[in-house]
């Protein structure tokens, strides 16, 4: 059994889903410039410890359009990244899911896997989203074979869209209807 | 219940601050052959989490009572809500000694679901509050689409 986080907001196997951590500010900076991790988030400003802070501004009242996590590792006791559901249509009842492992140690544990997972949960059981969307370009291989481990289907490719290491990249646009994941979940009982 | 002074009823067209999700949408209802409105008629309370709104409608020109007015505006309300807003439920507040708007509720295929008794107090009586309800899937399969 492992430890929980005092602020457990959802709970998985590995990684728990927490609020944000004004503490932990210069950790989430350090992950939006590690040139390693910054690439695949196509994060092309450099992002200071001020830009930050903006998601500790008390919340406005009524509906959030983004819903931040930060992703605590229950073992290690840290930390890894954090995940986002944002562009919250609440008229369309659709969402965009992004995701950072911003500590590449922890890269390839399925982790990923994992995250998405539990903000699918979220957002279809909690939030009553129908649809939910992610923008993965092609290099981020990591990215979209998760998004197809939980069932997104590869609906659009985005042509030349994002401009990565000097190359015009495409970029995939990945979907899941939570009626579609319904019934996946139906099949993986059943097996 | 009080005198409603002009600056109170403007405040209702302020803009809702940027980036918010406006729980409401109201009408006016504009009579056709007369040109020029009558009433109003909305949602508001509208929860986008759990697909639910609040029903009102209100006929100010007290001649156009009693010629279906209102059931006809809360019909496309309905409609809109449903085919447009997506929601799941649309609920009505009616108080006892309102009988046109029970009778009205009934006639849009709304159930009532509760009497929450003795909620409101007009005219130095209390009286009960009819809470209506209509379903989506009901809305849908009465009126064949």
């Amino acid at each position: 059994m492992t430890d929980t986080h005092p602020f457990t907001f959802i709970q998985g196997d590995t990684i728990d889903f927490v609020p944000l951590n004004s503490e932990h500010i210069n950790l989430y900076v350090k992950w939006e410039n590690s040139p390693t991790v910054r690439i695949y988030s196509r994060n092309i400003i450099p992002n200071t410890i001020e830009d930050m802070k903006r998601f500790f501004k008390p919340s406005e009242r009524g509906l959030k359009k983004e819903i931040n996590f930060e992703i605590w590792h229950k073992k290690d006791k840290k930390p890894i990244g954090f995940g986002e559901i944002a562009d919250i249509d609440w008229y369309g009842q659709k969402a965009y899911l992004g995701l950072i492992i911003g500590e590449p140690e922890y890269w390839g544990q399925k982790i990923g896997e994992e995250a998405t997972k539990l903000m699918v949960e979220y957002a279809f059981n909690e939030l009553n989203i129908y649809k939910l969307q992610a923008h993965i370009n092609t290099a981020n291989m990591g990215s979209w074979r998760c998004a197809e481990k939980n069932g997104f289907i590869r609906e659009a490719t985005l042509k030349k869209d994002s401009y990565v290491n000097g190359k015009y990249l495409d970029t995939y646009v990945y979907s899941l209807f939570k009626d579609d994941w319904l019934q996946l979940k139906k099949e993986k009982q059943s097996e | 219940m009080w005198p409603q002074t002009l600056e109170e009823v403007k405040k209702r067209f302020e803009p809702s601050p940027d980036r918010h999700i406006r729980d409401k949408a109201n009408f006016m209802i504009y009579h056709k052959q007369e040109k020029r409105p009558i009433g109003i008629v909305g949602l508001d309370e509208i929860n986008w989490v759990s697909r639910i709104a609040n029903l009102f409608a209100l006929i100010g020109e007290l001649e156009h009572w009693g010629k279906g007015i209102a059931v006809e505006a809360c019909a496309l309300v309905i409609k809109y809500g449903f085919t447009e807003l997506n929601l799941h439920k649309i609920d009505a507040g009616i108080f006892s000694p309102n009988q046109r708007s029970l009778r009205a509720a009934e006639k849009l295929g709304f159930e009532k679901e509760a009497i929450i008794k003795e909620e409101i107090y007009i005219d130095g009586k209390y009286h009960d509050n009819h809470e209506f309800s209509l379903l989506k899937r009901d809305w849908l399969e009465k009126n064949k689409l």
